[in-house]
């Protein structure tokens, strides 16, 4: 392999002049939800595996269990979609160079997040059936723990994006933490969507 | 003494304490009994003695300061700072730390990998020793089965990581005229999750002998781990599927660093066409870590809560809270193994189709042989590898309609395989040969791995599988793939680069040694093994007919020879490493880049970021002849 003259000077400004820093973030956030995705679909498997197979009569196992109720999941799920899209917002906000729409962008996002993930843990813990109970509690309580789970690290980078929005640390220039997150953001969003299709699509009970 | 502040030394502190604090906060706070209907306390403290123990891990050694120092929105560190992180003027110290410098993360990764496979080593040996004669002679089944178990699963661990951790991590920066990987917290990071589930996983047998509650002590399943048979079997279950849980997401982000820094960290001009087979080997590697692993780890997780919160996912009935109760599948368990398990092969084996085909290009002093063949037989395994996994269950009676779909594309996979070994052969032809150490493991490669390769068409027909799963033949015929292809491999790349990791060169005295040792070995071993296979002994067992007697007798003789010579291969690279000869920059007159950097390597790797203006290897005629004018030279500086 030849090599020629060199690209440029020393240290990180020889890495900046031939490395897209911001390409090479988006991609590594990328790929990581991409496994993320990879996960979910994988988890996901279980539940139309499980429901079709019905060994033993055990994936609905009491006909008078009660169903998770329909108008909180709904609820749960809309406050997951008003919290990306307010993200979304305060994301062209600061596209815009627009601090304070950023800021409550992010807030109220923060603030959904927040509220969806205490609601999620009332509502699993508030069911008529637990574990052990046949396979469609397991499946519903396993999607039900993994969305907690994508809520609690949202929340942790939500905190992180918003108290750096707050001490003016994105810029219209620089904001590439705010894209980046903004791909787990939207994800963990579009999973409680995806298990909704997929429980409303195949009905729990046969 | 401020320099262990932090280190692993005050990660290992909080790591027990954690433990402690996690364990008994259930033992004492939530529950300590063991019903069968309801959930298993016992092993939900050891879950969460293990989560706590991983997270004081990762704050003992500092691996959480900079998310916190994000989350805080403190000063970002400066490019000094940075240094520092990568353990600029530390010393030795820095090995011991969380640090950065991605060939400091490739040295912790080789030692790492060595106690893997020294483990690993142990159990075959144990393992050879109970199957030399006829009955029961050493251990219980139960612990027989444990040490089988535990040998698997180590080595799959180990081979898993033994390329994408030390040379990726070490060697493919450097091959593609980077400075570092793409997130240099990340990879420490990744590394840094590796040690807690590997001591994790070692504890496995010392969970559960005695408990009168529970399910007993050990793992029992062989390392498929098939639910419900994992879910009933001893306390060590726990221990394994969290520690392999924990090992495939440090593979995860591993996976997903080294992909983004080849595609974006790349020097100017080191087009996609101009990369060594190495990187494209581990590129594929880490595409297969990066998509394939999150289906084994759902298994483990779902194995997990059917032992703990009595869960149903793989057992079809479970005493859970009423009668009736229950659902679960046991294929279910089977796929979301498989669609892992059988990439996961091809993501031990790309990096060594890489990897020989540059040892191979090297040392024949010649072009590799149709470059681009090579890069499509690596990546159309890649593609294939997630089209195969059915031929796993041929037996099973899951969806027998699929055999002929699944026995077609396993034998496909065949084809790239065979682009890689047209190309390694047309390398060879004609080419100046320099018979190192390396190029020797790269040629056993060849020969090992053909005889992997056929035996798996084998296999992968129906009508001969259905004679041969679950016995003997299957365990040779991986051995024969993993062995014989990949571990050869990998001392391929330890005696390679082993002068520009450690500033030494590898013993070749000792290294030959070993190398016959570990040939005759392995394949007097495994061929006696394909024979017991084939006359019908069943893997897996402790005791066996006087029938097989004499195949199993030799193989353990034999595995006796591979071992021992093995070790000799580990005591060559630990004394040359201390004090082996001092190694040039370029001993092979290897023409890339990573052979073009001082030894050691400096921190930033390049002074000035080079600029590619040619594919790699472009040995010339001129070339070739003048370093043959200059041999005595050049054998005098490859020692």
């Amino acid at each position: 392999m030849d090599t020629a003259v060199p690209a440029s000077g020393h240290g990180e400004h020889a890495a900046a002049s031939h490395i897209d820093e911001e390409r090479k973030v988006r991609l590594g956030m990328l790929f990581y939800v991409l496994t993320d995705v990879t996960f979910v679909i994988f988890m996901l498997v279980a539940y139309p595996w499980l429901r079709s197979y019905n060994t033993d009569q055990g994936w609905f196992p009491f006909q008078h269990m009660r169903l998770p109720d329909q108008g909180t999941t709904v609820t749960l799920l809309l406050l997951m979609v008003v919290s990306a899209v307010f993200y979304f917002i305060g994301y062209m906000g600061i596209r815009a160079g627009n601090q304070w729409i950023l800021r409550i962008g992010m807030l109220i996002s923060l603030v959904l997040m927040l509220i969806a993930l205490v609601g999620q843990i009332r509502f699993m813990g508030s069911q008529q059936f637990s574990t052990g109970d046949g396979t469609f509690a397991d499946t519903w309580l396993l999607f039900s723990g993994y969305h907690i789970y994508h809520l609690l690290w949202a929340t942790f980078l939500g905190l992180g994006v918003t108290h750096r929005a707050f001490r003016g640390r994105y810029t219209k220039e620089k904001h590439l933490g705010v894209v980046t997150i903004g791909y787990f953001w939207y994800w963990a969003a579009l999973t409680p969507i995806l298990i909704f299709i997929l429980m409303t699509a195949l009905p729990p009970k046969l | 003494m401020r320099k262990l502040f932090p280190s692993y030394l005050t990660g290992a502190i909080l790591a027990i304490i954690g433990y402690i604090a996690g364990s008994q906060f259930v033992y004492h706070r939530i529950g300590s009994d063991n019903q069968p209907a309801g959930p298993n306390f016992t092993e939900q403290g050891m879950v969460v003695g293990f989560a706590l123990f991983f997270i004081g891990w990762l704050i003992g050694i500092g691996a959480l300061k900079y998310p916190f120092t994000w989350l805080l929105a403190l000063k970002d560190p400066d490019h000094e700072e940075e240094m520092r992180l990568a353990g600029k003027d530390a010393g030795i110290i820095r090995y011991f730390k969380f640090t950065t410098d991605h060939k400091v993360v490739g040295i912790q990764y080789l030692v790492l990998v060595l106690i893997m496979l020294g483990f690993g080593g142990l159990g075959a040996l144990l393992i050879r020793s109970e199957l030399m004669r006829p009955g029961a002679l050493l251990f219980p089944t139960e612990t027989y089965n444990t040490i089988v178990t535990m040998h698997g699963m180590l080595m799959i661990l180990a081979t898993i990581t033994f390329f994408i951790g030390p040379f990726g991590n070490f060697i493919v920066p450097i091959m593609i005229g980077a400075r570092d990987m793409a997130f240099p917290r990340l990879n420490a990071l990744s590394f840094a999750i590796l040690v807690p589930a590997i001591v994790i996983f070692l504890s496995i047998p010392f969970w559960g002998y005695g408990q009168a509650n529970g399910y007993g002590g050990g793992v029992q399943t062989g390392w498929t781990v098939y639910g419900p048979i994992a879910t009933q079997t001893g306390m060590g279950m726990t221990a394994l599927a969290t520690a392999v849980i924990l090992a495939g997401f440090s593979s995860i982000l591993g996976a997903v660093n080294v992909i983004t820094t080849i595609i974006t960290m790349r020097a100017p001009g080191m087009r996609w066409t101009r990369m060594p087979m190495t990187v494209w080997g581990i590129f594929g590697a880490a595409l297969l870590a990066a998509l394939g692993t999150s289906s084994f780890a759902v298994d483990l997780l779902l194995i997990l809560l059917d032992r703990i919160y009595k869960t149903s996912f793989f057992a079809a009935s479970t005493g859970g809270n009423a009668v009736g109760a229950g659902g679960g599948n046991a294929w279910l368990s089977q796929n979301l193994f498989w669609f892992f398990g059988h990439p996961e092969v091809y993501l031990i084996v790309l990096p060594a189709f890489g990897i020989v085909c540059d040892v191979v290009a090297v040392f024949s002093r010649k072009p590799i042989f149709s470059y681009k063949m090579g890069v499509l037989g690596i990546m159309g395994v890649c593609v294939v590898s997630f089209l195969v996994w059915q031929h796993h269950e041929f037996v099973s009676g899951w969806a027998p309609e699929l055999r002929f779909w699944y026995m077609a594309t396993t034998e496909l996979i065949s084809v790239p395989t065979g682009f890689v070994f047209l190309v390694l052969l047309g390398t060879l032809w004609r080419g100046r040969i320099w018979m190192t150490l390396p190029m020797m493991f790269a040629l056993s490669f060849l020969w090992n791995f053909v005889i992997g390769g056929l035996s798996g068409v084998f296999l992968s027909d129906v009508p001969l599988d259905v004679q041969l799963h679950g016995g003997m033949f299957v365990t040779a015929h991986f051995h024969y793939t993993i062995v014989g292809g990949a571990l050869m491999c990998f001392f391929a790349a330890v005696a390679y680069w082993f002068p520009k990791m450690t500033g030494r060169m590898l013993d070749e005295k000792l290294g030959w040694i070993a190398f016959w040792g570990i040939q005759i070995g392995f394949n007097v071993a495994f061929l006696s093994m394909f024979i017991a296979g084939l006359q019908g002994m069943p893997r897996r067992v402790a005791d066996y007919d006087p029938a097989f007697a004499t195949a199993n007798f030799i193989t353990s003789i034999f595995a006796f020879l591979l071992i021992a010579s093995v070790a000799l291969y580990f005591y060559n690279i630990v004394i040359s490493w201390v004090a082996g000869k001092k190694a040039v920059a370029n001993p092979w007159g290897a023409l890339s880049l990573e052979w073009q950097t001082p030894t050691p390597v400096p921190l930033e790797n390049f002074e000035e970021i080079p600029v590619v203006t040619s594919a790699p290897f472009q040995y010339t005629q001129e070339t070739v002849e003048a370093e043959a004018a200059a041999e005595p030279a050049a054998g005098q500086a490859a020692g």
